[in-house]
């Protein structure tokens, strides 16, 4: 049985049950000590995993190691974290600096970075949080292949909460945007269970990460009320990529597979960039059309071609086709392949970037 | 025009006829190729530095066409290339290396994506053949004219052939075609032969000069041109 002291000893120190006292110069603090919660989602057990990983690997480092973590701290200072500020110490440093690379998908560095490289506020043009979408569109380039999107969210469940800075927690990490895209929608859900509400606040916190040196120093801070369209007012209804994608296709039919299928249209006025990959099967003919049924394209397409290079696959011998690409989008949907000239191949590729005409 | 002085592949300098914007580039212009060189072999893509300024740091994928040093009929295929980090990037075939030195022509259009908004409908504008006749007579055709470059593609019902029409050279005279192009130009010839070991297409280089189309066959390349010819390009004006 535990003797408690009274709480009036002033040089009292140590836990009893749920209480801790700690003195600090003349006196004597009390708390309640944190008891773990037991509840567990998979991603606050990876969370837990990766800090218990850094923390225990701080045990095993070298004291030359230490001493290297403690000088880079001693020089840091004050470390912000995404809760706030905190006094930083070279175990502090290396737990943070390890988290954040093992969520990259890097290994626990023993030795402390030569030189660090703080994470740094992202630039944006449009952003959708609606419950169908939560979009940003042109998010500048990283600056180095090392660099990774970091976005914690906190969805608001109340809407009288007005900050929850406090209360994000890591969504996701971005290894790129897809040509500025960063759409979050599904690792949302994913977390989350359910899509937002219309009104429910959205706090998010993004950062382009060096994921080398794991030093999550500035990030954006974007907070918005889920909407039907774009929060900033001007009503923008989301427009998606006029693109199809192997997602948005039947890929094969009774003579004819699409291997491969990445078609989207860029202005200038219309110009398609792709690169698909069809095989012939037996049957098929080399001077029918190869439709394939697509749901990848808006409304506002009906109809149009791109005349193209193809070659065949290196067992076909690299000969060269001329193909047209069909794309209907209107009583039908579907994009259609024929070849029009040079040598056929019965398993070929056709990519590049072309105009797209009627 | 640019100069790309430096590459991965130990190739000389390379200029390049172009026109930049951040969404939409087009370049013009042909790179040797030494496939014996050390840099070459052991590089997996070729990459050439592109101008620190140059407009566009990343791209879609584009075309080029490599055109080999077989005997007669140069055999080659079409490569993907692409800009990326402010580099021109290109697919590293190594089919034709044993022919030596070989040719990649670059007559293409660069896009970036991530467009959303509307577009307008691309006008195409009408060409005639000056010298229609058994020679020359469209299939399908597109052209496409904007003040800075055009682009043309062509498929033929009636295109020169060595056979029926010899070495050439041939003209093929165009009404309505931009007379201030000046671009080189491969022309897939293939004819409907296809030689024993042969890999990729046979190729024939052409060029366009005052809206004319000039082009010719090598000696004794007897199963070249003819119908399923065509040719498919961008070109900046000027």
């Amino acid at each position: 049985m535990k003797i408690l002291p009274s709480i009036a000893f002033n040089d009292f120190s140590g836990s009893a049950g749920n209480v801790t006292a700690r003195k600090v110069g003349d006196k004597t603090y009390l708390s309640s000590r944190t008891k773990h919660a037991r509840t567990k989602t998979p991603s606050q057990a990876a969370t837990r995993c990766r800090f218990t990983d850094a923390t225990r690997g701080y045990a095993d480092i070298t004291e030359e190691q230490r001493q290297g973590w403690i000088s880079l701290a001693a020089r840091l200072g004050r470390y912000f974290t995404s809760s706030g500020y905190v006094t930083m110490t070279g175990h502090n440093l290396f737990v943070a600096i390890n988290s954040y690379r093992q969520l990259c998908g890097k290994p626990i560095t023993a030795d402390a970075p030569p030189e660090i490289k703080p994470s740094r506020y992202i630039r944006w043009r449009d952003l959708w949080i609606t419950p169908e979408h939560i979009v940003f569109t042109h998010v500048g380039v990283r600056q180095s292949p090392d660099e990774v999107l970091l976005i914690e969210t906190y969805p608001s469940l109340s809407p009288g909460i007005k900050n929850g800075w406090s209360r994000t927690v890591i969504l996701t990490v971005c290894p790129d945007t897809d040509w500025g895209d960063v759409d979050i929608t599904e690792a949302f859900i994913q977390k989350y269970g359910a899509p937002l509400t219309i009104g429910q606040m959205l706090f998010m916190k993004v950062s382009w990460l060096d994921s080398e040196c794991g030093y999550l120093s500035e990030f954006s801070q974007i907070a918005f009320p889920t909407c039907e369209n774009t929060p900033y007012g001007s009503d923008l209804v989301y427009t998606p990529r006029a693109r199809i994608t192997m997602e948005d296709l039947e890929p094969v039919t009774e003579f004819y597979v699409c291997e491969a299928m990445d078609y989207e249209l860029s202005p200038g006025s219309k110009i398609a960039s792709n690169s698909m990959t069809i095989r012939v099967l037996e049957g098929g003919s080399s001077t029918a059309n190869m439709r394939f049924n697509h749901h990848g394209l808006s409304e506002a397409f009906s109809i149009g071609r791109s005349y193209q290079y193809a070659r065949g696959t290196a067992e076909h011998k690299y000969f060269v086709l001329c193909v047209y690409v069909l794309v209907l989008n209107a009583t039908s949907a579907n994009i259609n392949f024929r070849w029009l000239a040079g040598t056929f191949a019965s398993h070929f590729e056709t990519f590049g970037t072309y105009y797209f005409t009627f | 025009m640019i100069t790309l002085d430096t590459n991965n592949f130990g190739g000389g300098s390379v200029t390049l006829k172009d026109y930049q914007r951040s969404s939409l580039c087009v370049l013009n212009g042909k790179i040797t190729v030494d496939p014996t060189h050390l840099a070459y072999i052991a590089a997996t893509r070729l990459e050439l530095d592109l101008p620190e300024d140059f407009a566009m740091a990343r791209s879609a994928v584009s075309t080029a066409i490599l055109v080999s040093n077989a005997p007669i009929y140069r055999f080659g295929t079409v490569l993907h290339c692409w800009i990326e980090d402010n580099k021109l990037c290109l697919e590293k075939l190594t089919e034709w290396d044993s022919f030596g030195s070989y040719e990649i022509h670059i007559n293409a259009a660069f896009v970036t994506r991530g467009y959303r908004g509307a577009f307008s409908q691309t006008q195409t504008k009408e060409l005639t053949i000056l010298n229609a006749g058994t020679m020359f007579s469209f299939k399908d055709y597109r052209y496409v004219e904007t003040d800075t470059f055009v682009y043309f593609i062509s498929t033929f019902n009636s295109f020169p052939s060595y056979s029926n029409n010899g070495q050439g050279p041939f003209t093929l005279q165009l009404s309505g075609f931009a007379t201030n192009v000046q671009v080189v130009i491969p022309l897939i010839v293939n004819g409907s032969t296809i030689m024993p070991q042969q890999k990729g297409s046979m190729i024939t280089v052409g060029s366009f000069e005052n809206g004319n189309l000039t082009f010719s066959y090598p000696a004794n390349g007897q199963t070249m041109g003819g119908v399923n010819s065509f040719f498919n390009f961008f070109a900046v004006r000027g």
